[in-house]
């Protein structure tokens, strides 16, 4: 197996992650592709009573800004890797890609032809040419049906006959590192690992152009993990795969991906080619991430969690730079110190959670004492928050603010790095080189 | 006298497909303060081995054989009602993976830490509520007094790992069981537990036994790893002395296989195979099926713990002068820059 994996198969990697050919299409490119789920689902269900006077019923249209405005592309023959942590919309966008989802909005062309509106005759097209493998290969295998029927499932709805498709399920078979006697067998009768090698038999079975995978190492044991990746790594070489690797693991996009994008809520925060991302990562929250693995050599560094809390809700993600809320980066605004402006900003957050009581003493809520002018309006806030006008108190609060909270920061490209992008407001100049 | 002796522990479990040999034989110790991480594959038997020390195992399963003493009392001998009463919870707590599943949806976390502390200790009911709540300021949760108000279902996933770490430290146990406490969470949350587990450590000197597949997990919060395969314990040492000089296959394999985020892809090297059934493992050694150096008594011999360091064990007859072999069949050259560096001192070894 070593043979397969000696050092050139890494440095082949490695260039065409850092000087790509650029091709003139893309084989999939996306633009501006956004998912949003409505929190109430029918008329009845987001109609609301309004007890603040004038009409008395409102409609609530809030909505799970599960994708928020997402563009890359895909090059014929590159892996690229979508991490992130649960509920940042890694998994929706899959779905989306694949037209499991009906986008919002933004657009989906796949070799040349628009694919966003499903309604052409191009979908079903594009439906042989892209496949997808589920995180879970026990769910996504029914129970009742032989493997090989499993297998041959892409096949049958491609039209090819009885006989083609069983040569074609032992071939796939073969390839996938499975025996030919397990085409009667049940997917019970089978390890994760192996339910996992069926999944990609699946996908594989009418040649696809691209597979887009979902976690499809995340449930398994550390030695079967090693083993699905080196499989899809060889199955690449062998059919020329281009793929679509979401995962919430570093140590596992690190090794299968030639460029990476990392999402937080909904939006790429950074997308940078996988040596470039893992040695010199840009983004506040991708080092925050890189920090949290932890590392089994013991000559590396400890791991630290810097970032605390959860994601934010997508259905109301916070505004400006949407990490702002947890970043260990903020840039403070004029007066305050950046360690003070981060109690700050947790402070603002509790406020608006409304599980800060005022009639405390405004000083419990801080560690460090914050600057004379922002003690003022802490009590101000309180003042009028006691008084029963939390929003007031909220635009009390809002007369110190960062540029990370109010302007929205574009993916730009990092100083003389082309490809890597990032969006973050730090200058360049203020961020420490990285270091395992 | 160590905290926790674990000897010969055996625990079956009668299947209609025969005897699943899910323990077969394991001895540990744990020292009052160390944490012991218990690493393997899926089916290698941890989480069994973790259960049987607390009378856990559910029918079809048994713990068949084995003496397990903890603080001097046997536990082995112990009926279910005195583990209930003076063991489990109290000297003794457990952290499961999954905490939704490990907590009441239909009663408040406060609630089910108070009972906890009102059934092992003589507290009254506002004490246990007041200690629940001091509990859960411990381990992080902001806003302790009104969180404790609240049902599981109000908590995401890393809080409600935090409640049940809350939970199994209310009666100051003097061992905690964590049972892929972090397996189920996102790596930034998953940080965020490991420091927990740190600072319980530093702050109450507890003893630990954490059961994980994550050799970046272990590396992180224990002292001591043992390394099981198939119902059986094959290598046991500090940490780092495990990471640089592996000595078992089975281990130097794992190191060399295991997906790190500082190593290339070239450098991965996945074990081949699954691990046999438990079933009918195989004879003599467990791993020799998948071993690369398996030679002909590995079928005919079960290989003991031999000593191969100060605190390192390894059962493999490769470290059986008898079974000296001329040549190491398994070339480490092709490996991680890591193992490279530590062929030269297994090399003396196999000489």
């Amino acid at each position: 197996m070593s043979s397969l994996h000696d050092a050139t198969t890494g440095t082949e990697r490695e260039s065409r992650g850092e000087s790509p050919v650029e091709q003139d299409q893309p084989l999939l490119r996306v633009r501006g592709l956004k998912k949003h789920f409505p929190v109430n689902t029918g008329f009845i269900s987001s109609v609301k009573l309004n007890r603040s006077g004038g009409f008395p019923l409102t409609l609530d249209d809030t909505k799970v800004r599960a994708v928020d405005g997402v563009n890359f592309d895909l090059h014929s023959g590159e892996t690229f890797g979508v991490v992130g942590e649960s509920g940042c919309g890694k998994s929706t966008l899959a779905r989306t890609l694949v037209g499991l989802e009906q986008p919002t909005d933004g657009t989906i062309v796949f070799e040349g032809e628009d694919i966003s509106d499903f309604d052409s005759s191009s979908l079903q097209q594009f439906r042989k040419n892209a496949q997808i493998v589920f995180q879970d290969p026990q769910s996504s295998l029914n129970p009742r049906r032989k493997i090989g029927s499993i297998i041959a499932d892409p096949l049958e709805a491609a039209g090819w006959d009885k006989d083609k498709r069983r040569d074609r399920v032992l071939e796939l078979l073969e390839d996938v590192g499975l025996e030919e006697d397990f085409y009667n067998r049940y997917p019970h009768e089978f390890s994760g690992g192996q339910r996992q090698r069926i999944n990609l038999a699946r996908a594989l079975s009418i040649n696809p152009d691209l597979v887009i995978a979902d976690e499809p190492v995340s449930g398994l044991d550390m030695s079967v993990q090693a083993q699905i990746l080196t499989l899809m790594d060889d199955l690449q070489d062998e059919y020329g795969l281009t793929y679509l690797f979401i995962t919430h693991d570093l140590s596992v996009i690190r090794q299968v991906a030639d460029r990476i994008a990392v999402m937080y809520v909904g939006d790429f925060v950074e997308k940078a080619p996988t040596s470039k991302l893992f040695a010199e990562p840009h983004h506040p929250y991708s080092r925050a991430l890189l920090d949290a693995v932890p590392n089994p050599d013991p000559a590396s560094r400890d791991l630290s969690a810097e970032l605390h809390g959860d994601v934010p809700s997508p259905s109301d993600p916070p505004s400006g730079c949407k990490f702002h809320t947890r970043c260990p980066k903020i840039i403070p605004p004029d007066g305050f110190s950046r360690e003070e402006y981060i109690e700050y900003v947790t402070f603002k957050t509790e406020f608006d959670e409304r599980s800060v009581d005022p009639t405390d003493d405004p000083a419990t809520y801080f560690d460090v004492s914050l600057p004379r002018l922002a003690q003022s309006t802490v009590e101000k806030a309180f003042t009028l928050a006691e008084d029963g006008d939390w929003d007031a108190a909220k635009a009390e609060l809002d007369t110190h603010q960062s540029v990370c909270e109010t302007a929205v920061p574009d993916l730009e490209q990092v100083a003389d790095a082309s490809r890597h992008t990032s969006a973050c407001h730090l200058p360049d100049a203020e961020r420490e080189p990285y270091t395992w | 006298m160590s905290l926790l002796e674990v000897s010969d522990l055996r625990t079956y479990f009668y299947t209609e497909a025969g005897i699943v040999r899910a323990v077969d034989g394991v001895d540990f110790e744990v020292e009052a303060g160390e944490s012991l991480g218990l690493v393997g594959e899926s089916g290698a038997g941890k989480s069994v081995t973790v259960k049987s020390l607390l009378g856990l195992i559910d029918v079809p399963g048994k713990v068949v054989d084995g003496e397990i003493y903890f603080d001097g009392q046997a536990l082995h001998e112990m009926s279910e009602q005195e583990l209930r009463q003076n063991v489990r919870g109290s000297d003794i707590s457990f952290v499961f993976q999954d905490p939704m599943s490990a907590l009441n949806p239909v009663h408040t976390v406060g609630s089910q830490i108070a009972e906890v502390v009102e059934y092992h200790t003589d507290r009254t009911e506002a004490e246990a509520w007041e200690r629940a709540v001091t509990l859960l300021d411990d381990v992080g949760i902001p806003d302790a007094e009104q969180r404790a108000d609240q049902y599981p279902h109000e908590f995401s996933g890393g809080m409600r790992q935090r409640v049940l770490i809350a939970m199994a430290l209310s009666c100051d146990p003097k061992l905690i069981i964590a049972d892929e406490p972090t397996t189920a969470l996102d790596v930034t949350i998953q940080a965020q537990i490991i420091e927990l587990f740190e600072e319980i450590q530093e702050k109450y000197g507890t003893a630990i036994v954490y059961v994980t597949h994550d050799l970046g997990v272990v590396r992180e919060v224990c002292d001591r790893v043992a390394v099981m395969y198939l119902g059986k314990i094959v290598e046991s040492a500090p940490y780092d002395e495990l990471y640089q000089d592996p000595h078992h296959p089975y281990t130097q394999m794992l190191m060399r296989s295991v997906v790190t985020p500082d190593r290339d892809v070239s450098e991965l090297e996945p074990i081949q195979g699954t691990m046999p059934s438990a079933v009918d493992p195989p004879s003599g050694c467990r791993f020799r099926t998948r071993c690369p150096r398996e030679f002909d008594e590995c079928g005919r011999y079960e290989p003991p713990r031999i000593q191969v360091g100060e605190n390192h064990d390894s059962a493999c007859l490769l470290h059986d002068e008898q079974f000296e072999r001329e040549e190491p069949a398994l070339h480490l050259d092709s490996g991680a820059a890591e193992t490279d560096s530590t062929s030269g001192s297994r090399g003396a070894y196999d000489e």
